[in-house]
């Protein structure tokens, strides 16, 4: 085995390039084959007809594509910063304090990211629901009756509401992450800094921000693609989409057409056009948060 | 030595999944040979019976069942008596309210079941597709053929009008390729001991509708709730509402996606008494956001008079609170005119053969066998709900609810017709979700983001290009 290590490497790693090619590059290019057809999800290209590329011209003429594709990036733009933002916060606060709960708090802001999208959804459509939801009766005991909304109902709020599930539910996550981030700071930088005056937030400004650069590229990156996979759950089951398609998402459009409507080569056009689209952003926001290197 | 464990282990698995594979073939390969059937039971004579003194020959029915909100029990119930009365016949069954995730990889993999409970508008669409590719078994023959019981011709067993719609005969060629399953009315639920109490009449116009809501806001409760982010359900109150004030021919015509059929002054006069609704505050605060249970249960509660619904509802919402002496009721949508037809949407399932069954004739017989008496009654037992039979209802009246009884009562009122859902078949290119296309703006309606005038333009867009599709396909 000694003799040759590059053999040994490459018998350990084949189970799991096989598994990678089966399950992962095969589909990939079977979906952009069936991208340019018309395959139905029954016949899945054995007898549809290559249409070369209508489904992507009709894409762009499709109004419900278009508003899928509108708020999912409105969700993109403003989903991802504020997450990475709140996770940063609370990272830094348990890192930094001398809470004695720390342990207990770490565990909550996790909580959410463990337990299943489709129980979060159903969480926040309580919450926000107009008669029994907590929101509209705090608003009501606060004096506010004048801002009670049907929130999932109302096309001004409801793809903000999935926003909010959004972030709760991924905050946690990256929380994690950030704290193992910070934890490989040296303390010594920060114990220079308080004896220097720093405050709390200069700390985070100054010190942690920019030493976890990479830390928080890779995961500002995994929360753009998190909010474009997990939103699909948290519409479809807090506003199926509604009201009239104001807080639908690419992939649950996706999904209707292919699933619902029949229409595969269509669905595996919308689903190449969101990968793209992915790639592209990802690649963007890496670029930017590492410019300097 | 290890090394040695580890291959004997190996070779187990490898011959465990094989053995796996090899049931499975054995599954698909049952014979294809027409259904022998024996006595049976003494009382159901079935019209291919053989003599007995033959050699059993051995069948298997694969089917796969959509588990619904009426459970499991009664198709256990009828594997149980059609394996009794079927000598020779072992029926696999698959039932799961995912039934369609389950069965799509089987047929796209050449491994069809015999027999289909799904239907045309399920959300895994697989029926659907299997429509657009012309995968189902024609069974007109079925329908054409003895009942089960030998008394008569299946076809006039059926409840009328059903065999002839889009939901049995997809290709408007009046070939069956889906056979109706249950049916029930669908209208506007209310509590009927409140409208004892109150001494409220059931409005026949949409004057008296709107009059009634003026009452009930006095007595702090609003007209209307529908089931809000699935506004699909008020099909319930659109359609039979159209057919009421243009009659059957406008309704025909919005079926075959016609210019003009959705924004004419007809339909508009429909859509603003729904506008109304929403814009005068007849609906139930909050509605738009809230889903089927949610709305549901508010109404059980005594915030609205109505909600949208069908016959299931009493069993759906078994659990749900409710005030005090609340007792399910069903009214026809209100009309234009007080000698107005009311017309009530009724629901169809469906259960279908798929072109590939292994088992075609046992499957046409399992079909048959199921609007038997005894099937019937078995649903009615097990499900609380009636075969879109002529006589479902009363052969299941014994075992309904007083309530389901009586809301099946509302076709015996005068003047009042049912109708059926019959959009033509959409072409195989056309990538329109007609449903939300027509429902889908009525949130915005009741928000009053949107007017009546600007959802029939939006509809009668989304059939433009259907009709451009079909254009496009060659129909």
């Amino acid at each position: 085995m000694n003799k040759n290590p590059k053999l040994f490497i490459a018998v350990c790693t084949l189970p799991a390039v096989i598994l990678t090619i089966i399950f992962m590059i095969i589909p990939m290019f079977n979906a952009i084959y069936l991208s340019f057809t018309d395959s139905t999800a029954l016949s899945v290209g054995t007898n549809s007809k290559f249409v070369f590329l209508d489904n992507y011209k009709y894409m762009f003429r499709d109004k419900y594509f278009l508003q899928a594709l509108a708020n999912t990036l409105k969700l993109l733009l403003v989903v991802p910063p504020i997450t990475i933002f709140f996770s940063l916060l609370s990272a830094s606060i348990l890192t930094q304090s001398r809470l004695r709960e720390k342990a207990f708090y770490r565990t909550v802001y996790f909580f959410p990211s463990i337990i299943s999208l489709t129980l979060v959804g159903i969480i926040w459509s309580f919450v926000f629901n107009p008669t029994k939801g907590i929101l509209n009766h705090l608003l009501e005991l606060v004096g506010l009756e004048n801002l009670k909304h049907a929130w999932l109902g109302e096309s001004k709020t409801a793809l903000a509401c999935i926003g909010v599930a959004l972030v709760w539910q991924a905050a946690g996550y990256y929380m994690v992450m950030h704290i193992a981030g910070i934890d490989g700071i040296s303390r010594d930088v920060y114990e220079a800094a308080e004896i220097d005056g720093a405050t709390a937030a200069q700390k985070l400004m100054r010190i942690t921000m920019p030493m976890l650069k990479n830390t928080i590229g890779i995961t500002y990156v995994l929360s753009l693609s998190g909010t474009i996979n997990l939103s699909f759950t948290l519409s479809n089951v807090m506003t199926a989409g509604g009201p009239n398609g104001a807080s639908s998402v690419l992939l649950q459009y996706m999904y209707q057409q292919g699933m619902n409507n029949a229409n595969f080569g269509y669905a595996m056009a919308i689903a190449m056009f969101t990968l793209f689209m992915a790639v592209i952003i990802s690649a963007i926001s890496r670029k930017l948060t590492m410019g300097n290197e | 030595m290890k090394r040695k464990y580890l291959a004997v282990l190996l070779t187990v698995v490898m011959l465990i999944s094989m053995a796996g594979c090899s049931n499975n073939n054995k599954a698909a390969n049952t014979d294809t040979d027409t259904v022998k059937t024996t006595e049976g039971n003494a009382t159901q004579a079935p019209v291919d019976q053989t003599d007995s003194s033959e050699p059993v020959e051995e069948q298997e029915l694969n089917i796969a069942i959509f588990q619904g909100g009426y459970g499991d029990e009664y198709w256990n119930a009828v594997v149980k008596l059609f394996e009794e009365s079927h000598e020779g016949v072992k029926v696999n069954m698959t039932i799961s309210p995912t039934i369609g995730d389950i069965i799509r990889p089987q047929i796209v993999a050449g491994n069809a079941p015999d027999f289909i409970s799904d239907n045309d508008n399920a959300q895994d669409g697989v029926i659907l597709s299997m429509i657009k590719e012309n995968a189902l078994l024609e069974i007109s023959d079925v329908f054409e053929g003895q009942n089960y019981a030998g008394t008569g011709t299946l076809k006039d067993d059926i409840k009328d009008g059903l065999l002839q719609s889009a939901k049995c005969a997809p290709y408007g060629d009046s070939k069956i390729y889906l056979a109706p399953f249950n049916t029930g009315p669908q209208g506007l639920i209310y509590n009927k001991t409140y409208f004892d109490q109150k001494g409220l009449q059931v409005p026949k116009t949409w004057d008296d509708f709107f009059a009634l809501g003026e009452k009930a806001k006095a007595d702090g409760r609003a007209l209307f709730t529908y089931q809000g982010i699935y506004p699909g359900y008020l099909e319930e109150m659109l359609w039979p509402a159209i057919a009421n004030a243009g009659g059957m021919e406008a309704l025909s015509k919005i079926f075959k996606y016609e210019e003009g059929s959705f924004n004419n002054e007809t339909v508009l006069s429909v859509l603003r008494n729904m506008q109304k609704i929403g814009a005068d505050g007849y609906l139930l605060e909050g509605t738009v956001g809230m889903n089927h249970t949610e709305s549901q249960s508010e109404m059980m509660l005594g915030k609205s008079l109505f909600i949208t619904n069908g016959t299931w509802m009493e069993s759906e919402m078994a659990d749900a609170p409710r005030e005090d002496g609340f007792e399910f009721a069903m009214a026809a949508m209100p009309t234009t005119a007080t000698d107005g037809t009311q017309y009530v949407l009724d629901s169809c399932e469906q259960f279908s053969i798929p072109k590939a069954a292994k088992n075609p004739e046992l499957a046409k017989e399992f079909l048959r066998f199921l609007y038997s008496d005894e099937s019937v009654a078995l649903f009615a037992q097990n499900s609380g709900s009636v075969y879109a039979t002529k006589t479902g209802r009363e052969v299941s009246k014994q075992y309904l609810t007083n309530a389901i009884y009586n809301m099946y009562g509302i076709y015996d009122q005068p003047n009042v017709k049912s109708i059926t859902l019959n959009f033509e078949t959409l072409p195989s290119n056309c990538k329109v979700v007609v449903s939300d296309e027509i429902f889908n703006p009525i949130t915005s309606v009741m928000n009053g983001e949107m007017t009546a005038e600007q959802w029939a333009e939006s509809v009668e867009a989304a059939f433009a290009q259907i009709r451009a599709d079909k254009a496009a396909a060659g129909e």
